[in-house]
């Protein structure tokens, strides 16, 4: 019977058993096994899952409505993505996140194409159900002539703990239109895991 | 005896008596200790101290103009935690609580949503603003200097009467919570300029605090 260590129970011959090969292969394989589990939260430590999507120049997203229109931005190229977060193709608006505590970051381009902008709201929202995680707004008060707003940034801590997906959203209150949010200055969404829900 | 240079596991050298099961405990014992530091220091990093709440209701429409208040204060009764991990069952998100004595960088940040209560005053200001006032000299001292950070949001509402902002801000401290003397203190704060009525808080208003990493002390 042999004797285990105290944090891991790694088994050694006690005096007086014999120490032959399967004295050696036992210790072995229990410190391969918890080799195996320092290198699993190793990686998770130095890769943690991140994510970003923008647009190249011919992508841009009119919006006709001028005041009660949150619609989703539409992406069109996967700038990085280090763990399948992403669907380009099927799902241009969002990225997967898995369960977990998340920094977000969403930023539209230069809205344009529109006669007045009066406010201009950039947000951060689930999908499907259009909860708003976080949302920054601008206003034009001392030049509400003005045509053009942006680019405009929000970023927020998002809190899931199961699957669930997020949208960078626009909205906009003026005249004219329909508005543009182009990709001049950049149009992105990008997010990278603080940590898992639950403790590891 | 012999001791490997850099992690000193041990072996058996020529002069030892060669008792085999008792070099092998020892060796497996040192590997283990070994094993059981890399496993605590990659945990610690990875479940990161945080606190995160958000209104799952409107706050009290008690929020008078141009006073700068207490977010927390202002959204009494409607927040909801949806994770903490300090040990501290703490809705004030804003509070350093919790997050031990350990010399660390920290960042506090809130999604505010406001809207007034009845009349809208046309392109008046929004303002959020956190500050932390943090220790910067030894904690066995009293009075404790300090130094005070600050980030601000300033948005003026369209006629529509409802404004999002959000602010963050970050900041190293090396006493978070040594004594009443010298704990740092974070403040997350809310004024506004709609004197027609009072503004209040909105669902979806977040509050978050997390270590974003140690420190080392130099």
């Amino acid at each position: 019977m042999p004797g285990t260590t105290t944090n891991f129970g790694f088994r050694y011959p006690l005096l007086g058993e014999t120490i032959d090969a399967t004295s050696w292969q036992n210790l072995a394989v229990d410190i391969d096994a918890v080799m195996t589990r320092i290198n699993d939260l190793r990686t998770k430590a130095f890769h943690a899952p991140t994510a970003s999507i923008g647009n190249t120049g011919s992508a841009s997203l009119p919006i006709n409505s001028a005041t009660t229109v949150i619609a989703d931005m539409l992406h069109n190229v996967v700038n990085w993505d280090t763990a399948g977060l992403t669907n380009i193709v099927g799902n241009p608006e969002r990225i997967n996140l898995t369960p977990g505590v998340w920094y977000a970051r969403f930023t539209a381009g230069i809205l344009q194409n529109t006669t007045t902008v009066q406010q201009a709201t950039v947000y951060i929202r689930e999908v499907g159900t259009g909860f708003i995680w976080a949302a920054n707004s601008t206003s034009n008060i001392t030049n509400p002539s003005s045509n053009v707003t942006g680019p405009l940034t929000v970023n927020a801590v998002v809190v899931y703990p199961a699957a669930n997906s997020i949208t960078g959203s626009v909205q906009w209150i003026g005249t004219g239109g329909p508005a543009h949010w182009t990709d001049i200055n950049g149009s992105n969404l990008q997010v990278y895991r603080l940590r898992e829900f639950l403790d590891v | 005896m012999e001791l490997t240079p850099n992690e000193r596991f041990p072996y058996p050298d020529g002069n030892d008596p060669g008792n085999g099961a008792l070099d092998l405990q020892a060796l497996a014992e040192s590997i283990d200790a070994k094993a059981q530091i890399q496993l605590t220091n990659f945990r610690t990093k990875l479940n990161k101290k945080m606190r995160v709440a958000r209104l799952i209701g409107t706050g009290p429409n008690s929020i008078g103009a141009n006073a700068f208040g207490d977010v927390f204060t202002m959204g009494a009764g409607q927040w909801s935690i949806l994770i903490d991990t300090t040990g501290t069952f703490l809705l004030d998100a804003s509070s350093l609580n919790g997050f031990g004595p350990e010399p660390g960088i920290f960042r506090v940040g809130c999604h505010l949503s406001s809207n007034p209560v009845g009349v809208v005053t046309a392109n008046t200001y929004r303002e959020l603003r956190i500050s932390a006032t943090v220790p910067t000299n030894d904690p066995s001292l009293f009075p404790a200097n300090t130094t005070i950070k600050r980030s601000l949001s300033k948005v003026f509402e369209a006629s529509t009467g409802f404004v999002s902002q959000t602010c963050e801000l970050e900041f190293a401290t090396l006493f978070p919570a040594q004594g009443a003397n010298v704990v740092t203190t974070v403040n997350v704060e809310f004024q506004h300029g709609n004197t027609g009525s009072n503004v209040q808080l909105l669902a979806s208003t977040l509050l978050y605090t997390y270590r974003v990493c140690d420190i080392e002390v130099l």
